[in-house]
Parts: C-alpha cells; sequence; structure tokens
C-alpha cells in the first residue's frame, strides 16, 4: 500500500520539480512523455488521454516519477468529490415538473448508464448528468427552463 | 453585453475569455480574466467564421465546436447572426458550460434590445470568408469539398 503522499488521483495537477532535473534520473521512453506534458495545468487523467495510456499505466508511471522526486503538486484534488443526496431530490423535483412521476425513475435510469448512484455521483459529473436528463424532455421552451433552474441549483455546487 | 447575459459562464472554474463576434469577425463585446492579451481573438474568431462558415453553407445541422489545445479550451457556439467564442482551461467542465451557453444565449437573445441589435447583424457566415486569409490547402480541400456537395 503506498502512503497517501504517493497516491495518485486522475484530477491530481502536477509540475515539475524545481528539486531535481529528469536528467539524473533514468526514465523510460513513455516516463519522459509524460514529463513532456507537464505544464502545471493538465490533471494526470488528461496526460493519460492524450498519451493513450490506460488509468492503470497512467498511475504506475506517475507514482514512479513522485518516488523519483520529479514532481511538484500544484493542486490537491477536492476531499470530498461527491454530490450531496439532497440534491437529486432537487432535479428530481425540478424533472417531475416537465416529465411526471417518471422523473425518479429516469434519474435513476440515467445514473445507471453513468454507472453512478446517488451515493457515489461525482460534482464534475453533475452538469452531463443535467445534460443527459435534459434530452428527455421534448420541448424546448421546458428543456429551457429546466437547464434554468438546474444550472441556479448546480452553480454552486460543481 | 457579456457580464449581463453571460455572468454564469464567466464565473465557471478554468473559463478565461468569453467573446461575441458578429458575421464579419468583428467583436460585439467580450469579457476576459485580468493579464489576458485580447488581442489574439480576431485570429481565433477568423478560423471559426470560416468552419461556421462552411457547416452553415452545407446546411449541416451542426452548431457547437469544441477543440482541446495544449495549453487550453476552445468552445463556440453558432447563431445565425453571431457567434460566442470561449476561452478556457483544460481542466473546464464543457457540460457546465454547455449549459451555461444554453441557459445565457435564450435570454441573450429573447431580450428586447438584442434582438434589435440582431436585426442590424446580417450577412452569411459563408460569404465572409476572404480566400486572402486561407493558405493553398485549405483553398483546396475548401473546393474539393465544395466539389463533393455540389455533385451531390
Amino acid at each position: 500500500m503506498l502512503p497517501e503522499r504517493f497516491r495518485i488521483h486522475e484530477d491530481m495537477i502536477f509540475k515539475l520539480s524545481h528539486q531535481r532535473s529528469p536528467s539524473e534520473v533514468k526514465l523510460k521512453s513513455m516516463e519522459w512523455a509524460i514529463v513532456t506534458q507537464l505544464n502545471g495545468e493538465k490533471t494526470v487523467a488528461q496526460i493519460g488521454e492524450i498519451l493513450s495510456l490506460n488509468p492503470d499505466e497512467t498511475r504506475s508511471m506517475f507514482t514512479r516519477l513522485m518516488e523519483v522526486g520529479l514532481l511538484e503538486l500544484v493542486n490537491v484534488p477536492e476531499r470530498n468529490p461527491f454530490v450531496p443526496d439532497e440534491i437529486f431530490d432537487e432535479i428530481e423535483y425540478q424533472l417531475t415538473y416537465f416529465l411526471g412521476p417518471v422523473a425518479g425513475i429516469i434519474v435513476d435510469d440515467t445514473l445507471t448508464e453513468l454507472k453512478r448512484n446517488r451515493k457515489n455521483m461525482e460534482k464534475k459529473q453533475l452538469a452531463f448528468l443535467v445534460e443527459l436528463l435534459t434530452l428527455e424532455i421534448s420541448s424546448v421552451e421546458k428543456r429551457y427552463e429546466f437547464q434554468k433552474r438546474m444550472l441556479n441549483k448546480i452553480k454552486g455546487i460543481v | 453585453m457579456v457580464l449581463p447575459f453571460f455572468k454564469d459562464l464567466t464565473e465557471i472554474a478554468g473559463v478565461e475569455a468569453v467573446v461575441l463576434f458578429d458575421n464579419q469577425n468583428n467583436i460585439i463585446d467580450s469579457w476576459t480574466i485580468p493579464k489576458y492579451n485580447p488581442t489574439v481573438f480576431s485570429e481565433i474568431g477568423e478560423t471559426f467564421l470560416h468552419v461556421f462558415g462552411l457547416i452553415e453553407y452545407l446546411s449541416y445541422d451542426m452548431e457547437e465546436i469544441v477543440i482541446p489545445f495544449d495549453r487550453g479550451l476552445v468552445y463556440t457556439r453558432t447563431q445565425p447572426e453571431f457567434y460566442l467564442l470561449v476561452i478556457a482551461r483544460l481542466s473546464v467542465d464543457v457540460p457546465l458550460v454547455r449549459l451555461a451557453v444554453n441557459v445565457a444565449m435564450e435570454a441573450f437573445r429573447s431580450n428586447r434590445k438584442v434582438r434589435k441589435m440582431l436585426k442590424k447583424l446580417g450577412g452569411q457566415k459563408f460569404y465572409q470568408i476572404k480566400s486572402i486569409t486561407l493558405d493553398d490547402v485549405e483553398k483546396i480541400m475548401l473546393e474539393n469539398i465544395l466539389e463533393d456537395n455540389n455533385a451531390s
């Protein structure tokens, strides 16, 4: 088990450390590729995506770079990245206004499509959830009204 | 004009600039974070004028383009009389940007003063593409696309 300081999360952002130069360390070609992508803005997940690495490969390479002291953490991911329960009650309430009593089922079905539930939905996916739910509303005017209400609710959360 | 209608958009973490262009690539209004160099807007705007112009000419059902770059992301949305450009960090929540644009655009378009202003704006985007601004490859690609379109 890695100590917490070496545990890599996909939304962490790193830059190259001033303490050590990459030339002092023997790096594999893909580790070099990661080093060239570090700019203090891209997240671990984004760099992995750019380099076509899977999440495990990305994590292990970042862990190694961290261990050899080449990385400096720019941001720490939020401690609680999950959406509070009550927001789903609000979403369901608003959606019921436009879709009727099936709203709760649609919310849960959409969460299942995202491989999430009301307990483990991350804040960064909330706007996407609203976008998917909006597609269930056929009237353009009602879609707008739902999005407007949802934006007001979620802008303080995400 | 950007701030009164697109305030929610400007407040999204990672959004650095919001620019409204007319179909002649003139800036109607813009908002940026401090220390941002706005001189690049016209150049970026022109690129999207070309793309949206072609989309409009070919009657494609596409009103949004999102392009990630090495150091940021450009989100654009076209409307018949103008287009909107958002420059943001790569970490920005794109669905949230889309949501904020959807909401703001509706309020913007339904405002009486804005409607009056939009009436004065005009000109199809495609006819604003100046051949002088295209390089040889772009010219050939454009000719080929138009030929294919005419043939079909």
